[in-house]
């Protein structure tokens, strides 16, 4: 063994600090997927019937469809009728307060560092707790209504708000806009809503804290977000899950609506459970998240760290309609052991003047793949658009690999894209460097890590940087080449 | 399309003893078909659309015309050159070197004359049950060139091959093919020249194979200068041993419609390093005119350590011309200390042109050096005001940046005889006099 | 400060320092020269602990400690300082959050607490005025973009800011035009006191004007075959290094 692997190997010892499991009551659909399970948990919701129509609809196109294979990842075909596709803490009373949350969650959230308390709010952040497949509680929202924003889970707001839901949800991934799309149309059971109204600009950061607990079950939520007019919001999403030996599947749906001149910010900070040393465990993160920059000069943002699940399978896109709007994606993608990752976004320029950016930083150790995969789309009508797509990748010892598969596809004479892609590994000159210099290996490679994430790491709201940056290490720590 | 039929009626440069291949490659075939665009590697080409629903394999007419004459008589006066005629080799047409250490002639006599280096590389380079066009060729090849270069020997004129088509059967679909193979320390430069010389839109699937041997080296320019009348499909696979060198430059212009304007041009340029310190230089350029589809999928295949690699395309479309390029860089786990470097640039020049565009790394091995650049756009506004603030009219003024853009790439090509040639012919299509 | 006792290394198989010997005390300046491939830049990477450096045999020993059985970061913490002849490029990272983790790390090792913001910043301010280095440049990417001599300037600041025992000097000059190697060579100046040693490896004697070593010695084959004086660098630039050459081969 040398002395790299053995660096690699004590630090990647570093066990999943969020893999416990909480010990309470829950309640669960029957195995499996029929029309009957659709029924089942929208009658659990209390829908109206239109909801129950939708997801009819979406189950019907699902059944119909086939899961896809052009990713550039590899795992045991899944067996949907082997799955839980509802399961949620068993509510004891109805949550008026923080004080009626269930000890034992609270205790959960504690745990994870994410506390349900007050001193949160103070922070200046709401958050939506989100357990398997029920929102637990989501704080503060209260003072938002103030300014007439809604934030609440997606079961409420599909009884609340069922006008606003009806007219966005799906407009911007319609149900049968791929397998897993279709899937969680059928079967999503919670997730965040939120509204933005005209010209407001959100005074906190909203988040939603996602928590899969229960054993043998999918979690499939969905949050939709729109901005009105002149509106601003920054929406962060954390996740994890317990150590479990077998996989588990996540297939959530996000929809992103910015109306003319508004701003939606989406980070996320995956770290769902990525499996163990030998790969074994871990989930399969396959995601549709899509923004539609409907209004002109709207803004939508994607910032994402993933360092987390065995497979991740997802795109962050921007549909740039309106004329003069941005869409930007910035990524860091970690992965390590028999980690996988299929991930980049899509950028389809329609409108006129509209701009894209998009920085990914791939960085790959132990035995992992980790691919780039993009899409940046210039349609005639999109006069003078402009496209800079940078797509960095890091390796780290040498059984892993590193792909990259950009599309660019221009039919406008009038715009400007550009791409640039480099690979680079740490060498021992840079390491023996920093020794040289008083720091060990692992401070180092930390070091030159952030140094590499620096410019998604810098979008990122304050506090999620600095997890970020300690998660980063986590995963990675004296995985050095 | 009944291939068993024209399997047992095409005439092929084949020996009877070499039968057991082809039935290979048929079987091959067979399973394949024509690629529909549901497959990766044809995405954005509509292949299966483009050629003829009923495909000849058997023509066997070669008819010399007018256009071949004049063309031939307007030529420079190459040193060496293989002529054929839809697939036929015209010895009365060509020049054959006659050197020490080379032999050059048809593959249907290498077939019969040098069976035992034909059967060791014929066939091995190319994967033909996977590639579709490959394996159809692998079955039907009618001809081609045969060279070999023997240790150390320097070839110091380059060798044109040139396809000529004159066919009148709109369904013919011409099945060619060299085979090149050069041993340690030797040294060639070659140009495949493909004409339609006729009043037809042609297709024709053209295979290569070429070996370059330990500290050999090999230039090849691809020349598909009069395209805009054929569905062409070209193929052009080497491997590189220890401390060899390959180089090719593929250009494409797409001259006045003639035909129907149902052009298309598909290259697949592969360069195998698979030993130590090797290099590939894939270069491109490519100008695409009325509604011309031009698809460059090339891929440098790094299995050896320390080799080193560039690619440089370049495109400029106008009209309606569509633009592909899929630009694959693999490094495989023992390719340690790699170099490898990619560019592919575009001009589109009017609004119904378009690009779809694919730089692709996959990367096996962490001591490498690899980076992509790709940029679509156009003229740089700043350089096109410079020069007319100078009194060169906006028409003009194009015209030189374009040829400054393009030059880059036919500059980048290694016989001198060659490079003056496309010179000459990138000023002609570009209407410039300096 | 610094006693290597025939000192054996070899790189890839091949010995590079052979019976290697020297004697450094506190305060002193010794420069070593010679021409190319004879195992100069092998000794001061292999004084820094560069991994593929083999020690066959021999002994060194650094204020009392046996330098050998430490790691590279080790050594730094303990105070050897060597600036690079090809510094390297670090992306996103700049100068003061490098020193930054660099100085904490050290003061960490000697049971001090981390320097807070304004310390640091007034240290960094102190020190960067040493080299003539803006303030500006320090919030850039270490290295990257930076030139030849900035990349030498940013190492001796590297310096003044570790407050090494022993700094070693690896060919610091080369590349370097007149005014950029007086900035150095005044930067190194500044830092000499009674405490510190210097190591100057150099195959120019010019550097030497500028900074005036106590002992010269001359390296061929692998090891140290003539020693004297600052004079005897002159003699060198003036005579060139043929006369040592058959000097060491008469014997």
């Amino acid at each position: 063994m040398s002395d790299s692997d053995k660096i690699i190997d004590e630090v990647v010892g570093n066990d999943y600090k969020y893999g416990f499991v909480t010990n309470i009551e829950q309640e669960f659909a029957e195995k499996g997927l029929t029309e009957n399970t659709v029924r089942f948990i929208s009658a659990k919701k209390n829908e109206p019937e239109w909801m129950l129509e939708w997801r009819l609809k979406a189950f019907r196109a699902w059944e119909k469809m086939e899961e896809p294979t052009w990713q550039n990842v590899h795992f045991p075909k899944i067996n949907f009728q082997d799955i839980i596709y509802y399961a949620a803490p068993k509510k004891k009373k109805e949550i008026k307060s923080l004080d009626d949350v269930d000890p034992e969650i609270r205790a959960t959230y504690d745990k994870l560092g994410i506390p349900i308390q007050e001193q949160k709010l103070l922070a200046g952040v709401a958050v939506d707790y989100v357990m398997d497949s029920e929102s637990v509680i989501t704080t503060f929202r209260e003072s938002l209504k103030e300014k007439g924003i809604i934030f609440c889970s997606i079961s409420e707001a599909i009884r609340e708000h069922g006008t606003l839901v009806r007219k966005y949800l799906g407009s911007v991934v319609p149900q049968r806009d791929n397998y897993y799309a279709a899937l969680n149309s059928a079967v999503f059971s919670d997730g965040s809503f939120v509204y933005i109204p005209k010209g407001v600009r959100c005074p906190m950061e909203l988040s939603t804290y996602f928590r899969i607990n229960a054993e043998n079950t999918g979690q499939f939520e969905r949050t939709l977000i729109i901005a009105d007019e002149g509106s601003y919001v920054s929406y962060l999403e954390g996740c994890t899950a317990p150590m479990r030996d077998e996989n588990q599947l996540h297939a959530a749906v996000v929809e992103l609506i910015t109306h003319d001149n508004a701003e939606i910010k989406y980070s996320t900070v995956q770290n769902w459970y990525p499996g163990d040393k030998e790969g074994k465990g871990g989930i399969y993160n396959f995601v549709t998240k899509r923004g539609m920059c409907k209004g002109v000069n709207s803004k939508i943002s994607w910032t994402q760290v993933e360092t987390g699940s065995a497979i991740t399978w997802k795109y962050p896109s921007c549909i740039l309609k309106g004329d003069n709007s941005i869409g930007e994606f910035y990524s860091v993608a970690v992965t390590n052991n028999y980690q996988q990752a299929d991930t980049g976004t899509k950028m389809i320029h329609i409108g006129k003047n509209t701009r894209s950016r998009i920085v990914s930083k791939g960085i790959s150790a132990g035995k992992s793949q980790n691919s780039y995969r993009g899409l940046v789309q210039v349609h005639g009508t999109a006069d003078n658009a402009y496209n800079f797509s940078q797509c960095d990748s890091l390796l780290i010892g040498d059984k892993c690999g590193a792909h990259t598969f950009p599309y660019l596809e221009i039919k406008n004479n009038t715009g400007k894209v550009e791409h640039e892609a480099t690979t680079s590994k740490i060498g021992e000159d840079l390491l023996f460097y920093c020794n040289q210099r008083g720091l060990t290996d692992e401070e180092a490679v930390s070091m030159i890590i952030n140094g590499y994430c620096k410019e998604v790491f810098q979008h990122l709201p304050m506090e999620f940087a600095v997890e970020a940056q300690k998660l980063l290490s986590i995963s990675l720590e004296g995985s050095v080449g | 399309m009944e291939v068993q039929k024209e399997f047992e009626l095409a005439e092929t440069a084949f020996t009877k003893e070499s039968l057991p291949l082809r039935k290979n490659a048929l079987e091959a075939f067979e399973k394949l078909g024509i690629p529909s665009m549901r497959h990766e590697e044809w995405k954005y080409t509509n292949i299966k659309a483009k050629l003829k629903q009923q495909l000849s394999l058997t023509t066997t007419d070669s008819q010399v015309n007018a256009a071949v004459k004049n063309y031939i008589a307007s030529l420079p006066p190459y040193a060496f050159r293989l002529t054929f005629l839809n697939g036929v080799f015209h010895p009365e047409l060509s020049i054959v070197p006659d050197l020490k250490g080379v032999t050059v002639c048809s593959l249907k006599e290498a077939f019969a004359h040098h069976t035992t280096l034909v059967e060791k590389h014929f066939g091995k380079l190319v994967n033909y049950s996977e590639e579709h066009f490959a394996a159809l060729n692998t079955a039907f090849v009618t001809d081609g060139a045969f060279i070999h270069v023997q240790r150390n020997v320097i070839v110091n004129e380059p060798i044109y091959i040139q396809y000529f088509f004159t066919a009148t059967d709109a369904n013919a679909f011409t099945q060619t093919r060299n085979l090149v193979i050069l041993e340690e320390g030797a040294s060639l430069q070659f140009a495949e020249d493909f004409r339609n010389a006729s009043n037809i839109n042609v297709q024709y699937n053209h295979v290569a194979e070429v070996y370059v041997g330990k500290n050999a080296k090999v230039d090849v320019a691809k020349l598909q200068l009069e395209v805009s009348n054929a569905i062409g499909i070209h193929t052009l696979e080497s491997s590189v041993e220890r401390d060899g060198r390959f180089s090719a430059a593929t250009i494409t212009f797409s001259s006045p419609n003639t035909g129907t304007g149902n052009a298309l041009i598909r290259n697949n340029v592969t360069a195998r390093l698979v030993g130590e310190n090797a290099h590939a230089d894939l270069n491109g350029l490519y100008f695409g005119k009325e509604t011309a589809h031009i698809d460059n999928h090339i891929l440098v295949d790094h299995v050896a350590p320390n080799c080193t690699s560039n690619q440089l395309y370049k495109g400029v479309l106008n009209g309606e011309a569509t633009g592909v390029f899929n630009g694959k860089i693999f490094v495989k786990p023992d390719a340690q200390k790699t170099n490898a470097f990619q560019s592919s640039k575009a001009l589109l020049l009017s609004n119904e042109a378009s690009i779809n565009s694919k730089p692709q790394l996959e990367i096996f091995a962490d001591d490498v050096k690899c980076s992509h650049g790709a940029a679509i756009g156009q003229l740089d506004e700043n350089a096109l005001f410079y020069l007319m603030a100078r009194g060169i009219t906006k028409e003009e003024a194009t015209q030189i940046l374009t040829y400054a853009f393009a030059h880059e790439v036919v500059d980048h090509v290694h016989s001198q005889p060659i490079r003056q040639f496309l010179c000459d012919k990138l000023k002609d299509e570009l209407q410039l006099n300096f | 400060m610094l006693s290597i006792k025939n000192l054996t290394v070899a790189v890839n198989g091949k010995e590079i320092l052979k019976d290697f010997n020297l004697e450094i005390k506190a305060g002193e300046v010794h420069a070593i020269m010679g021409p190319n491939g004879t195992g100069k830049s092998t000794l001061a990477a292999t004084l820094a602990g560069k991994e593929d450096y083999e020690v066959l045999s021999g002994e060194v020993i650094f204020k009392g400690k046996n330098l050998l059985e430490m790691d590279a970061d080790e050594r730094a913490r303990e105070g050897v300082f060597l600036a690079f002849q090809y510094p390297v490029e670090i992306p996103g990272v700049s100068t003061t959050n490098f020193m930054k983790a660099a100085v904490n790390a050290k003061r960490k090792h000697n049971g001090l607490e981390p320097l807070d913001a304004k310390d640091f910043l007034k240290m960094m301010n102190e020190k960067s005025q040493l080299v003539e280095i803006k303030r500006e440049f320090l919030s850039r990417s270490i290295n990257e973009g930076f030139s030849g001599g900035e990349k030498k300037r940013n190492e001796i600041f590297q310096m003044a800011m570790l407050e090494p025992s022993l700094c070693i000097l690896d060919e610091t000059d080369s590349g370097l035009d007149i005014d950029a190697l007086r900035i150095v060579a005044n930067g190194v100046n500044k830092l000499r006191n009674a405490e510190r040693s210097f190591l100057v490896i150099t195959h120019y004697q010019r550097l030497l004007n500028y900074i005036v070593p106590d002992f010269v010695h001359v390296m061929f084959g692998g090891r140290i075959v003539k020693s004297g004086g600052k004079e005897l660098a002159l003699k060198l630039e003036a005579e060139g290094y043929d006369w040592v050459k058959e000097e060491v081969e008469m014997i």
